[in-house]
């Protein structure tokens, strides 16, 4: 094994677990291991709730959802559901779905439009800002109060890319910050215009949710075996000439583009045959038309442009936002909402919306190490075992290679992921700033 | 004051999502999702042979599949299937029962279901196939109708679907309406136009993907 230098994080210890284990006993970040039981072990899962989804920046929506005062949707940051809704003002506000009063649910609707929130309990009525506009009774019960005291939680709001971000962190930590250079590759997936075709597909996932987004920051290793099918059904080609596996990982072979915020793209390098949308990708791809996929840690994946051939011979492009709610150690809820460009024909619609029907037959490869780890890391011994991700690659540019970030050529390693790991124990061990 | 109980903002868009072939309620915005001619025809008894032999079809579906026979399923398909499954929402009770089929599990024809199949039973790598779960499912309360169209009948039916994995002890359960079209010829044979699948959750309870019903 490679020698690997000291990590600047070794000196944190992190929250000590009831039975004496702290976060640094999970995790060896010379080697590049975790130990399987931060898939399943129940208290760090609360504190990954508090330590890290309640700081996080997550993308909760697209824009265009909310074309019209008082539109919502109600979505999720970790396990709370938040009201995503435009207000007279016209801005978009993200507010915690709970009842300043006695903590009943203000929206039971998942969309709709409503001028302002009234809760089903006692009464309680909000404005799409989140401030209380009054109560039952209330001079008969509060008598000459000060309403400014007990408005909605409300999260602070960025919008990039056409994408809503939230959080409910208190520190001043800027979705700019918490993206870092993942943030120019987003720019290139996602805008206002390329919007959702209709509302999300979700459903459970017998997983932890770390397993999901650890693959997506950079995992592509795993195709060569886990997606063998596609290749087996013909979907994707072997690489004419040597054949056999070593093509077929030079062909999921992408640049990954890793950063400190955790987040990861994975694209497409020059030359790459991209046979999965069209057999001539270079004599349309732009560079835009190579990215692939950015995770944003700890819950959103941002997907695009991806490049449609229509039937016709012409091409559109879309995106999609894949979200991973967490729902306990065990489960997440995966969310996945497709966008095309705004103007793209109704004909153009139905095709990628059936492209990605037939597509889904295929991601559920994925959701089988989700599976499969889980039942892993139930037994004591499971739990000791270690992810292993100490390949490492060279951090070097593609010529020509536009955009920023810490840069992995192919043959492309464990370096994303791990940078993922990284994050995950750099905010487990951070205390509140 | 509008509130959120109370919005009259209609948001429920069906998309492409196939025309409902159920007849009643046929009233305000759903007789207008209907394709003229494809609603409203007159109910079959159970006792006419018609029925039966759609009763038998369907039957006999669900067999091919609980007993991993893909390959002779397809065979039950029109060339021209139209298989969906539309997402569903949660909305308020004046917003429609939430269906929307601008995005989907499953939209499917002929060939996208045949690739599924192919999946499903030929290749060595579909890890989700194999070991092959274990999967009944129970259809039951068959409504079938007449079309203006001779030799086509709506046929509705409600189908719970139960999934074993390994050797867990519990299932996974997806219970949903089916409303089919189905042809059926002067020998009595049938085939599936059109299946509309309509889920009884919102956020599915497991990964359903290739799993038909």
């Amino acid at each position: 094994m490679m020698t690997l230098k000291r990590d600047s994080l070794a000196r944190r210890a992190g929250p000590m677990l009831r039975d004496g284990t702290t976060l640094q006993d999970l995790i060896d970040l010379d080697r590049r291991e975790v130990k399987m039981r931060v898939l399943s072990d129940p208290e760090l899962y609360r504190l990954e709730l508090q330590r890290i989804f309640a700081r996080a920046w997550v993308g909760v929506a697209h824009i265009s959802e909310l074309p019209n005062v008082g539109d919502f949707v109600v979505r999720h940051i970790g396990e709370d559901r938040v009201i995503v809704t435009r207000t007279f003002g016209g801005d978009i506000s993200v507010l915690l779905n709970v009842c300043a009063h006695r903590g009943f649910e203000l929206c039971a609707a998942e969309e709709g439009n409503a001028a302002s929130f009234k809760c089903p309990y006692h009464g309680w009525a909000f404005d799409g800002s989140g401030n209380l506009l009054g109560a039952p009774l209330e001079k008969e019960m509060y008598g000459n109060w000060d309403k400014s005291q007990y408005g909605l939680r409300r999260a602070r709001v960025a919008v990039r890319a056409g994408i809503v971000f939230a959080t409910f962190d208190t520190s001043e930590r800027s979705l700019d910050e918490w993206l870092g250079s993942a943030g120019w590759y987003i720019d290139r997936a996602s805008h206002e215009d390329r919007v959702p075709l209709g509302p999300p597909m979700r459903f459970h996932v017998n997983g932890n949710w770390k397993t999901f987004m650890d693959q997506a920051s950079g995992d592509n290793y795993h195709p060569l075996s886990l997606h063998r099918s596609l290749h087996e059904v013909g979907l994707l080609a072997d690489l004419p000439g040597t054949g056999g596996s070593r093509s077929t990982f030079r062909s999921w072979n992408h640049v990954v583009v890793g950063n400190p915020e955790g987040n990861a793209t994975f694209a497409f390098p020059p030359g790459f045959p991209t046979a999965v949308f069209d057999e001539n990708a270079e004599d349309f791809l732009t560079f835009e038309g190579r990215l692939f996929a950015s995770s944003v840690f700890p819950q959103t994946v941002i997907w695009g442009p991806y490049v449609y051939p229509l039937p016709d011979g012409t091409k559109t492009t879309g995106s999609a936002l894949w979200q991973v709610e967490p729902k306990g150690p065990d489960t997440f809820v995966m969310f996945l909402q497709n966008f095309i460009d705004r103007d793209a024909p109704e004909a153009t619609k139905e095709f990628v919306r059936q492209s990605l029907s037939a597509q889904q037959a295929f991601v559920a490869d994925d959701y089988e190490a989700n599976l499969s780890l889980q039942r892993s890391a139930r037994g004591e011994l499971g739990r000791q075992q270690p992810l292993r991700y100490f390949a490492q690659g060279e951090t070097t540019k593609p010529k020509g290679w536009p955009g920023p970030g810490i840069i992995f050529s192919p043959p492309q390693k464990d370096d994303g992921q791990w940078l993922f790991w990284r994050r995950w124990f750099t905010l487990m061990t951070e205390e509140a700033r | 004051m509008t509130t959120a109980d109370t919005a009259t903002k209609t948001v429920t868009q069906t998309g492409t999502l196939m025309p409902s072939l159920d007849a009643a309620p046929k009233t305000g915005t759903e007789a207008k999702t209907g394709t003229p001619g494809k609603t409203g025809g007159a109910r079959l008894k159970a006792s006419d042979p018609i029925y039966g032999d759609i009763l038998d079809f369907l039957i006999d579906e669900a067999a091919l599949l609980d007993d991993d026979r893909h390959v002779e399923w397809l065979d039950c398909l029109t060339e021209d299937i139209v298989y969906q499954m539309p997402v569903r929402k949660t909305v308020y009770r004046r917003n429609g029962d939430g269906f929307d089929g601008r995005n989907s599990h499953w939209d499917d024809n002929r060939q996208s279901l045949g690739l599924r199949v192919k999946r499903s039973v030929d290749l060595p790598s579909a890890f989700d196939r194999d070991p092959a779960p274990h999967i009944r499912r129970l259809v039951t309360n068959l409504i079938v109708r007449r079309t203006d169209t001779p030799g086509e009948y709506a046929a509705r039916s409600c189908i719970l679907l139960l999934r074993n994995r390994f050797d867990a002890p519990t299932y996974d359960i997806l219970s949903a309406r089916r409303e089919d079209l189905i042809r059926r010829g002067g020998d009595g044979a049938c085939k599936l136009a059109r299946r509309l699948i309509l889920v009884d959750q919102t956020a599915l309870g497991a990964v359903f993907i290739n799993v038909f019903m």
